[in-house]
């Protein structure tokens, strides 16, 4: 059996010290770590989870498909799209409904905006760990522009809702692509800043460089999801591997480190977030003409929803759309979110909600790494690991 | 690769053992298999270069069965990666107990022990029999079965 | 209690008659006027995350919405801090947290319940795990919205400040006194 699996052993001697960091701590995890200290060293240590689980599972199998949208979202508040989009992908495999190329575009056009402040947010986390404050205040300043865009998209800040089965929810607006180009203009420039204050910052090369290390086995073996995952060397995204969307016209990089240290997970947060900005700029260019709502669907629309629909571009489903219901059988799906890969699982009975629906989050995945990377290194090197794998609590626990 | 030859590479692997092989959608595999030889089975697909398991769930089927479900894919092949693999076992409902993979997969870890958690299915060998999710002090029936009910609002069928 | 003190001679309960002094002094106006309105500029919400929320809420002491400006600063222990944020659903497990947070903090004290999870429980009203904050604490101002916008939680600080210069929140009369 793997070695990390050992339950904490107790120390006869009373040598060995039980910390509890957490569930209010500076960092403001929503988690607790029980770790076994020796002096300034860390034995063993193993999160404890579970203080924000709010039972996403059991709850969708009482709401009815279309509900389930915004339900989905609330678990990784920083990173909506990706749950969004993995659950839409999931029910329009059930319902046989394929969405057209416009939306696919503006789908994938969101997810990138997303990513981008997700990371930046996971940026920011990261600098709180390590007591620096003022990469928090830049990485959340920066957040704000790419905020707005998507709120001129969608209407919302953050949770967005926006990906719908059978299409999207509204149009851009005519002169986005021009917003678009100035922030990303405003976050290359920053990001040259964030090289100086971060990237070549000898304080924090100290603090992360060397520390927290994942092996390439470990990550395989491990099932390691995202950025973490492709700071160990492993080249696997979803988005190339099994794409959906408009991904697969599109050019982009994976980005992979072989050191698997704290700081080769930020740099791959940020060399993401230099891809993201080029596959916007594909996109954009890219995006095809045409309607942004399957056909099938809007055929069902009443005259005065399509009216409504061709005047402002905008989806409003009748209420009809309430009952959706989805034929028996089950599907899966996957996405490639922020922080890594959303799978979301629906088994259906033919019914208004759907008999089990499993959402496996990247957080959770990631999980595991707090035991096995905290583990022989010191008490000060706790925030900086948990820092650098981007881990949000309500997303692990749902 | 197509799924027609990950579906015969399957069935080879597993071709000396009671199994069902099928392809689901385009780029699902499904193996149903019984539980006394699910470790068997995880282990010769593992061997094909299925190395992690994404999610396991379980399923209640009530007074009827349990399911269990794993979806597995794989790292470090890229061409195997675009396939889920997934493994099916079944359990009655009275003996919800299935071996666990840990030994095989070491990624099941924490998703067999929220499965243990939530739906109170005893993976054996599973070294951590403790509440993961739930308050250590919860009690009663595991909360995603569906005996366990919760309110609903309006008229919900 | 006896004491002497330049070959005077007191006699009493000091302790006790000073701390009467000084509580019918805060009390008094202006004093307490001065006392409501520095406060009301000195809310230190503790760094104490229950959920999604605490996303938005992040978003609020960052550069756009600043809420620094209003006196408000997270800060990390519970022991330095006049203000508990709920942010957005509290589980079972978490509100056990939250109690122990809030007993620890030394009064006046204040609480803000932010999201429609903490009002009623929000999308997540028929989980198994949560519980409704204003059962187990003194909630002074609720935000609606899930999440609710930054400005939202602005809005909050300022009633809050407002309903601490009314003098509605603080009473030193009733606050026990530890020794
Ligand atoms: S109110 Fe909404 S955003 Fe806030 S904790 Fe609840 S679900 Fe999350």
């Amino acid at each position: 059996m793997s070695e990390f699996v050992e339950t904490i052993s107790r120390s006869e001697d009373g040598r060995f010290l039980e910390l509890l960091i957490g569930p209010q701590h500076p960092a403001s995890g929503h988690m607790r770590l029980v770790a076994e200290v020796d002096g300034d060293v860390v034995v063993s240590l193993r999160p404890n989870l579970g203080y924000v689980h709010r039972s996403v599972e059991k709850i969708a199998e009482v709401k009815k498909f279309l509900q389930i949208i915004p339900l989905v979202e609330r678990p990784s508040l920083a990173d909506t799209t990706a749950n969004n989009l993995a659950y839409v992908l999931a029910l329009e495999r059930l319902l046989g409904v394929e969405p057209p190329p416009r939306a696919q575009y503006l789908r994938t056009l969101l997810a990138e905006i997303n990513r981008i402040h997700s990371h930046f947010y996971g940026i920011g986390i990261h600098g709180v760990m390590i007591g620096s404050s003022t990469a928090f205040m830049w990485a959340f300043g920066d957040r704000e522009p790419l905020i707005h865009l998507a709120q001129e998209l969608t209407g919302a800040r953050i949770t967005y809702s926006y990906i719908i089965p059978g299409g999207v929810r509204r149009d851009m607006p005519p002169d986005f692509p021009d917003k678009v180009e100035k922030v990303l203009r405003y976050i290359e420039r920053r990001l040259e800043d964030y090289d100086k204050l971060y990237v070549r910052n000898p304080v924090v090369r100290a603090r992360l460089e060397g520390v927290g290390v994942l092996k390439k086995e470990d990550a395989i073996r491990l099932g390691i999801t995202g950025p973490n995952l492709r700071a160990s060397g492993v080249p696997y995204d979803v988005r190339k591997a099994d794409p959906y969307c408009a991904y697969p016209d599109i050019d982009f990089n994976v980005i992979t480190r072989e050191e698997g240290d704290a700081m080769a997970r930020f740099l791959v947060r940020v060399g993401e977030i230099r891809e993201s900005m080029k596959i916007i700029r594909q996109v954009l260019k890219k995006m095809p003409d045409g309607p942004i709502f399957a056909e099938k669907y809007y055929k069902m629309l009443p005259p005065n929803l399509k009216k409504y629909y061709e005047e402002t571009k905008e989806v409003k489903f009748p209420g009809i759309f309430a009952n959706l219901r989805a034929p028996a059988g089950e599907s899966v799906a996957r996405v490639e979110g922020g922080r890594g890969e959303v799978v979301i699982y629906i088994v259906s009975k033919g019914g208004m909600n759907p008999y089990r629906f499993r959402i496996v989050t990247p957080s959770f995945r990631n999980a595991v790494l707090f035991e096995h990377l905290v583990r022989n290194v010191r008490v000060a090197d706790i925030p900086a690991i948990y820092g650098s794998l981007d881990y949000f609590p309500p997303e692990a626990d749902r | 690769m197509d799924l027609e030859e990950v579906v015969q590479r399957v069935k080879d692997a597993l071709s000396d053992l009671e199994v069902e092989v099928q392809e689901k959608g385009p780029n699902v595999v499904e193996v149903k298999v019984n539980r006394e030889n699910v470790i068997e089975a995880a282990r010769k697909l593992k061997g094909l270069g299925f190395d992690h398991v994404k999610s396991v769930t379980a399923i209640d089927y009530p007074n009827e069965r349990f399911e269990v479900v794993y979806h597995a894919s794989s790292y470090s092949n890229l061409e195997l990666a675009r396939f889920f693999l997934v493994l099916r076992v079944d359990l009655p409902y009275d003996d919800p107990k299935t071996p666990s993979l840990l030994e095989v997969w070491p990624s099941v870890l924490y998703l067999e022990h929220e499965q243990y958690d939530l739906m109170g299915i005893d993976f054996e060998g599973h070294p951590r029999k403790e509440r993961l999710l739930l308050p250590d002090d919860y009690e009663g029936i595991p909360p995603l079965r569906k005996e366990f009910k919760i309110k609903t609002e309006g008229i919900n069928a | 209690m006896v004491c002497g003190l330049k070959g005077m001679m007191w006699v009493g309960n000091l302790e006790k008659a000073a701390r009467k002094a000084a509580v019918w002094l805060v009390n008094k106006r202006p004093i307490r006027d001065i006392r409501d309105w520095g406060i009301s500029f000195s809310l230190w919400p503790v760094h104490f995350t229950t959920a999604c929320c605490g996303a938005e809420f992040a978003a609020t002491s960052a550069p756009k919405y600043d809420a620094e400006r209003f006196g408000f600063l997270p800060f990390v222990a519970s022991r330095q801090c006049n203000l508990l944020l709920i942010e957005g659903t509290l589980t079972k497990k978490m509100a056990k947290a939250a109690l122990w947070v809030y007993e620890q903090m030394p009064e006046p004290k204040f609480v803000i319940a932010m999201g429609a999870c903490a009002i009623d429980g929000g999308i997540f009203w028929n989980s198994y795990n949560i519980v409704r904050p204003m059962d187990i604490l003194p909630v002074s101002v609720f935000i609606p919205g899930c999440p609710p916008r930054p400005e939202a939680v602005a809005q909050a600080i300022i009633m809050l400040q407002k309903k601490i210069r009314k003098g509605e929140l603080v009473k030193y009369e009733e606050m026990e006194v530890v020794k």
